[in-house]
């Protein structure tokens, strides 16, 4: 809209400078056109507001799809217990340090891990757990939760290799 | 027999035109692994045009800049590392949220074991608006990353 204006503006100011060549009016019209090729509306740049929030609003709709996919998982007992033990020898790591698990659950093809502690110390682990865990699971979603009574937690949802993340 | 050399042509011909148009879908870059940067300032680093970014120490964490070109998609990258190495180490890719790049986490690994050049694929299929990329690799004494390639869904023009 501000390009459609500030053309608009700089062609006004084009058709009332009378007398002058019109090679330069040309030249004007095209120098006035130039940014609207370069810059859209639509996504960028980012920074506004609205852009913001609904980032965030996106962020929160996702970590609930994921939760609403691992929710509605059968159980396999076998892989559930695998992976569990998996996961819970990658926190007995000296990295793991600082952190503790409230909460482990796996399903069919998805684990749901709710941990107290440090998220920078959690990413290491993950990242230092790699070998074991690119054996296991594809992907993981790790997100942050913030509970009533015991603040602020983190959330990772580990999944099966041959699964995806909805 | 002229019926089924047809039909045979007809799905060889099919087949091409898929192949050719899931290629096109993807935007492609490949990264000198002199790019990678150690966690840690002291790490002691050999970068090299032919060798990539090697290391002197016992092993070092390095942080492989990604440049995002479609920052809106919401269906992830594809990365694949080239490292040399002589006993294994292993890499993670990470898709950060926007603004808060530790709000929301998406991430893939890889590992490699024994010597040898290796190349090691990431996937994720999942990303987040406007948020980046990283791409993580924990190697040993003497390895290297020689070069990572990143491969994005397309369109990736300077509108997006």
């Amino acid at each position: 809209m501000m390009c459609a204006h500030l053309r608009f503006a700089l062609n006004g100011v084009c058709a009332v400078m009378l007398g002058i060549p019109m090679i330069f009016l040309a030249g004007c019209s095209t120098l006035a056109k130039t940014p609207q090729a370069e810059i859209s509306e639509g996504d960028w740049p980012p920074g506004r507001q609205q852009e913001i929030m609904a980032a965030q609003r996106e962020i929160d709709e996702y970590a609930k799809a994921t939760n609403t996919v691992f929710q509605a998982e059968a159980l396999d007992q076998e892989w559930s217990t695998q992976a569990i033990n998996e996961i819970q020898q990658a926190f007995k790591s000296r990295e793991a340090a600082g952190t503790s698990i409230v909460d482990i659950q796996c399903r069919s093809a998805r684990c749901r891990i709710v941990l107290k502690g440090d998220p920078v110390r959690i990413g290491k682990v993950l990242h230092r757990s790699s070998p074991k865990l690119s054996e296991m699971f594809s992907q993981s979603l790790m997100t942050r939760m913030d509970g009533e009574e015991d603040g602020i937690s983190t959330v990772i949802y580990l999944v099966r290799q041959g699964y995806s993340l909805p | 027999m002229i019926r089924l050399v047809r039909l045979i042509m007809i799905m060889v011909t099919v087949g091409l035109i898929a192949t050719a148009a899931e290629a096109a879908q993807w935007d492609a870059k490949h990264y000198h692994g002199s790019m990678c940067q150690s966690e840690n300032d002291e790490d002691d680093l050999y970068r090299w045009y032919t060798e990539g970014t090697r290391i002197n120490e016992s092993y070092a964490n390095l942080i492989c800049p990604i440049v995002r070109d479609n920052t809106t998609n919401k269906d992830g990258v594809l990365v694949r590392v080239t490292v040399e190495s002589e006993k294994g180490g292993w890499c993670s890719l990470h898709a950060l949220s926007w603004p808060n790049p530790t709000s929301s986490v998406l991430s893939a690994w890889g590992a490699w074991a024994g010597s040898g050049i290796r190349v090691i694929e990431l996937r994720l299929t999942n990303s987040f608006r406007h948020g980046h990329y990283a791409l993580w690799c924990t190697i040993e004494e003497g390895d290297r990353v020689i070069s990572y390639w990143v491969a994005e869904k397309l369109p990736t023009n300077n509108d997006n």
